[in-house]
């Protein structure tokens, strides 16, 4: 019986319809290819892609480096050089991220007492030569001046959930 | 109020220990002893802030309340001295709820700005908070601000921070002997303050390591790292005869700073200021980075191997077409044991018998005058237990700064310290009696005429202790150093004499009539280990550096400003035919142009003391290891490995050792070999009744008798070497600029015209250099005081000559 059952089921190509019925079904449903750039999926605000250093609403930079990021960036990307500034304080005078070594954990965001390192919603940057892929902080600064709505947007969703 | 310091020195006997019961564990402990001791020894922490082992009991900031047994309520550990049978509960939940109490009245007004300060991560408030404090505050009121205060360049404050634990303040009026700092005001508005004075004290910085919190942190690297980072490494200063132990700080080869090691022989937990902040001078600008030669009327950078070739070639034919006789070596005594030993044995290849380390000196008419041949053996804490001391011809608090605490320490358990001294230099003890008569020959022969009695003068102290009548000090001196446990100490003002032999003679007598020690303090970190080396002059044919006049200079980390007569050095660096110089700084007089256009000249950069591995002997004779704290800066290489490689260049047999530590075995067994043993006790000693002087009477300039004046150098504050001189926060404090004036007594001033502290010519010779005048009480009749090194000294060269001063200004001239 089962031998003529599966004759029956090789003749007949069971299997292959079987197989190919997602398939036909999926043609009858509406299309979701979106054309990236222009189109875009919806993400979550806390979506952690290219990071920022941010402001306060007068211009001045937020980091103060405290160094915490550095402590706890579990693959050593983070490199921060510090002194006294003229006004008397505490600032930055080096910043840099290896976009080579981060792993997007987001634990810098989670230890900065500022909110000064954030991760923003941008996922799309790339590098064309060898050392592109560490951002200094001017770089870090600029992302954030760009993209400051954005990041304040994300913040302000998520903060009911903080 | 006990002194713990004092406690830990009593004998103990078993009648005094007693047992008593923390938690549940027995501890052993001796009657009466504070029960945070006891708990400290046994290695259970109690959470504390003002109680410190090195500072009286305070009990002010409570963080230590434990209960004890048969107690209402808890007590504090560290002002609880303990009895037979006492039981202490230090985590039940009563101490607990006490030590949660003062944590929370503590936060009330401190600042929660952790990020930012830089005591965050080695915090105990912070530290402590994390363990007994509260995760949500109650307070809701303002907080309390004080405003920050100005304590100079090595000190910044945050006064805001300040929990009141007053350690600073105890450290200055108890360890130091200075005051500086002190509590004003009540409750909410007291304040830690120096009334708007900058600190004055050359040990300042320790108020930094003793601040339990962020109020008092260390202005040259405030900001700079984070304690976490950072790498420690043991190192040792050899800045002073002492050695002072340390942990440099580093972080990605940089050193950040320097903190203390605790060694109770040594430096307890105390460091000098100059020991902590001269590694700024590592990041000088000024640090060579790269081999230098002066090739075709030009400075060029060259490669190491062309560098190491020229030098090797340079040295070989000055000693090919001259002999060894025509080349001079000069070796700096902060060098390690190692690095000198290569240049002993780099002398005995080229056949050179002129090689010397002893540039604070220019009297060397006895080879056995050596300030680290009568090295006293006795170890450094001993110093706190003198009776009586005689300092002669000493700044202490320039040569050794740790050492007055020793000395402090002495007086206030009834030590009684005569100085006699060219002038006032300020201790922070009660002096006995003090001497400014600035002539050190007359004063010791006083003394020693005075402790005489019936005794015979031996031949060669003959013309030296003529008859005459002792001032009341000198007989004072005499009868002090009768005493058991008192001491003679010899400093640098002394040994950088003309006369420095005949003083040294006159010393050994006194001290062999008297049964006193006699100390000669070493000018430099490793004194004693280049003396163990036998970095000196051949017995026979060798001169010391004032003589030699060679064709051809090798010099390890010497520079012109280093020895005494920076002048004479100068010129004959440019005449000669061929100078190596191995060095971790530029110095103008090197980049000179030689006066010979085909002369060779090589410098060959090398680490900074800091960045060093190796060994140091201090002033007690012990080997004390060091190891690199950093990295030299571009292509510098520690010394010894240069030398090393200059040895194979040159193809002498034996340069094959490929560490640190074959080379100190090499050195260890080369003292053996030599009968000598490791350590600076064993050295030979004079054979008795050895003539001292011999040798024609250097013209001292004695100007007083006439109305002249002489300079007095003294050790520099901030000046020492090199590593210092570049340190620029160090730079910044009152004692370098002390460093760069001349000081004279207001009386000697207006002899020579002068009425007000002035800027002045000072003329000595054909030399002369324009400097600030100052008029000082404590300066001795007759002599204008210099720092060496410092200005005055690089200028004119060479203590205690004749020299005139020309007032520049009208101001000089009016009263």
């Amino acid at each position: 019986m089962n031998r003529l059952l599966s004759a029956f089921k090789s003749l007949f190509l069971a299997e292959l319809l079987l197989g190919l019925r997602l398939t036909f079904l999926q043609m009858t449903q509406p299309k979701i290819t979106l054309y990236y750039p222009e189109e875009r999926t919806p993400k979550s605000p806390r979506f952690r892609g290219v990071h920022a250093l941010r402001r306060y609403p007068n211009g001045e930079e937020r980091c103060i480096a405290c160094k915490l990021c550095e402590a706890v960036c579990p693959a050593l990307a983070i490199t921060i050089e510090s002194e006294q500034r003229d006004d008397g304080t505490r600032r930055t005078t080096r910043y840099e991220i290896d976009m080579f070594k981060c792993i997007y954990c987001g634990f810098c965001e989670e230890a900065c007492p500022v909110d000064s390192i954030v991760e923003t919603g941008m996922l799309d940057f790339h590098f064309e030569t060898r050392g592109e892929n560490i951002y200094t902080k001017q770089q870090l600064l600029a992302n954030g001046d760009r993209y400051e709505n954005l990041i304040a947007r994300d913040r302000a969703l998520d903060a009911p959930y903080r | 109020m006990t002194d713990p310091a004092n406690t830990e020195q009593k004998p103990v006997t078993p009648v005094d220990m007693i047992t008593i019961e923390v938690n549940g564990l027995p501890m052993q402990a001796r009657k009466g002893e504070m029960l945070i001791a006891v708990t400290d020894a046994h290695g259970l922490y109690i959470p504390r802030f003002c109680y410190h082992k090195k500072l009286t009991v305070a009990a002010n900031c409570r963080m230590c309340l434990v209960e004890m047994e048969k107690s209402p309520k808890p007590v504090p550990a560290c002002a609880t001295p303990v009895a037979d049978g006492m039981k202490f509960f230090t985590l039940s939940p009563k101490a607990r709820a006490a030590q949660r109490a003062t944590m929370e009245f503590l936060l009330i007004n401190h600042p929660l700005d952790c990020p930012v300060c830089d005591q965050g991560g080695e915090c105990e408030l912070q530290d402590l908070a994390l363990e007994a404090g509260g995760d949500v505050s109650r307070y809701q009121e303002r907080k309390r601000i004080i405003k920050d205060e100005n304590l100079g360049p090595l000190v910044a404050t945050d006064m805001t921070r300040c929990i009141f634990c007053t350690r600073c303040v105890r450290f200055g009026a108890e360890v130091d002997g200075i005051p500086e700092l002190g509590m004003l005001g009540r409750g909410e508005h007291s304040r830690i303050t120096t009334v708007g004075r900058p600190l004055s004290s050359e040990l300042s910085g320790n108020i930094i390591d003793l601040c339990p919190v962020g109020a008092l942190t260390a202005r040259p690297s405030r900001f700079r790292a984070r304690p976490w980072e950072l790498l420690a490494h043991s190192v040792v200063l050899p800045h002073d005869a002492l050695g002072s132990n340390a942990f440099a700080h580093e972080r990605r080869g940089e050193i950040i700073r320097v903190v203390p090691r605790d060694n109770e022989a040594v430096n307890e937990t105390w460091l000098a200021d100059r020991d902590r902040f001269s590694y700024e001078g590592m990041k000088s600008l000024e640090r060579l980075t790269a081999p230098m030669a002066y090739v075709q009327g030009a400075w060029r950078e060259m490669a190491w191997a062309d560098a190491l070739e020229l030098a090797a070639a340079g040295l070989r034919s000055v000693v090919e077409r001259r002999g060894g006789e025509a080349l001079g070596m000069l070796a700096s005594p902060r060098g390690t044991v190692e690095e000198l030993l290569l240049m002993r044995l780099l002398a005995d290849g080229l056949g050179t018998p002129h090689i010397d380390h002893r540039l604070g000196q220019q009297d060397f008419r006895n080879a056995w005058a050596n300030p680290a041949l009568s090295a006293m053996t006795s170890a450094i804490p001993a110093w706190s237990a003198m009776r009586a001391v005689v300092l002669a011809g000493v700044n202490l608090r320039h040569e050794a700064p740790l050492l007055t605490l020793r000395l402090r320490k002495a007086v206030e358990s009834g030590c009684k310290v005569v100085a006699l001294a060219h002038r006032d230099v300020g201790y922070r003890f009660a002096l006995a009696q003090q001497s400014l008569g600035g002539d050190l020959v007359a004063e010791l022969a006083g003394v020693a005429r005075a402790m005489k009695g019936k005794r015979r003068i031996p031949k060669h102290l003959s013309a030296l202790l003529t008859a005459g009548k002792s001032t009341e000090t000198q007989s004072m001196c005499a009868e002090l150093l009768g005493e058991k446990d008192a001491g003679l100490l010899l400093g640098g003002v002394a040994q950088m004499s003309p006369l420095w032999c005949d003083i040294h003679a006159l010393a050994q007598q006194i001290a062999v009539w008297s049964g006193a020690q006699l100390l000669c303090l070493p000018q430099a970190g490793n004194s004693v280990g280049a003396r163990l080396m036998g970095v000196l002059p051949d017995a026979v044919r060798g001169k010391p550096w004032t003589d030699m006049d060679p064709k051809g200079y090798l010099l390890l980390e010497v520079a012109p400003e280093d020895t005494l007569d920076a002048p004479l050095l100068q010129e004959r660096l440019r005449q000669a035919d061929c100078v190596v110089m191995l060095g971790a700084f530029r110095s103008a007089a090197l980049a000179a142009r030689p006066a010979a256009a085909e002369a060779v000249r090589v410098l060959l950069p090398v680490a900074a003391s800091l960045e060093n591995e190796g060994t140091y002997v201090n002033m007690a004779g012990t080997w004390q290891a060091t190891r690199a704290g950093g990295v030299p800066p571009g292509e510098a290489r520690p010394a010894w490995k240069v030398l090393r490689v200059l040895g194979n260049q040159l193809g002498f047999d034996g340069f094959s050792w490929n560490t640190v530590a074959e080379l100190t075995r090499a050195a260890r067994e080369r003292l053996e070999t030599s009968g000598q043993d490791a350590a600076a006790g064993n050295l030979p000693q004079e054979p008795a009744g050895a003539a001292p002087a011999k040798g024609t009477k250097i013209d001292d300039g004695q100007g007083i008798a006439d109305g002249g004046l002489r300079q007095v150098f003294e050790p520099a504050a901030c000046q020492t070497d090199a590593l210092m001189r570049h340190a620029p926060s160090l730079q910044a404090t009152i004692h370098a600029r002390n460093d760069s004036v001349v000081r004279i007594h207001p009386e000697s001033a207006r002899l020579h015209g002068i009425m007000a502290s002035a800027e002045v010519e000072v003329r000595q010779g054909g030399r002369a250099v324009q400097v600030w005048l100052e008029l000082d009480d404590g300066v001795a009749p007759g002599v204008v005081v210099a720092a060496w090194p410092g200005p005055v000294a690089t200028a004119l060269g060479r203590s205690q000559q004749r020299i005139e001063l020309l007032a520049l200004s009208h101001e000089a001239l009016v009263p």
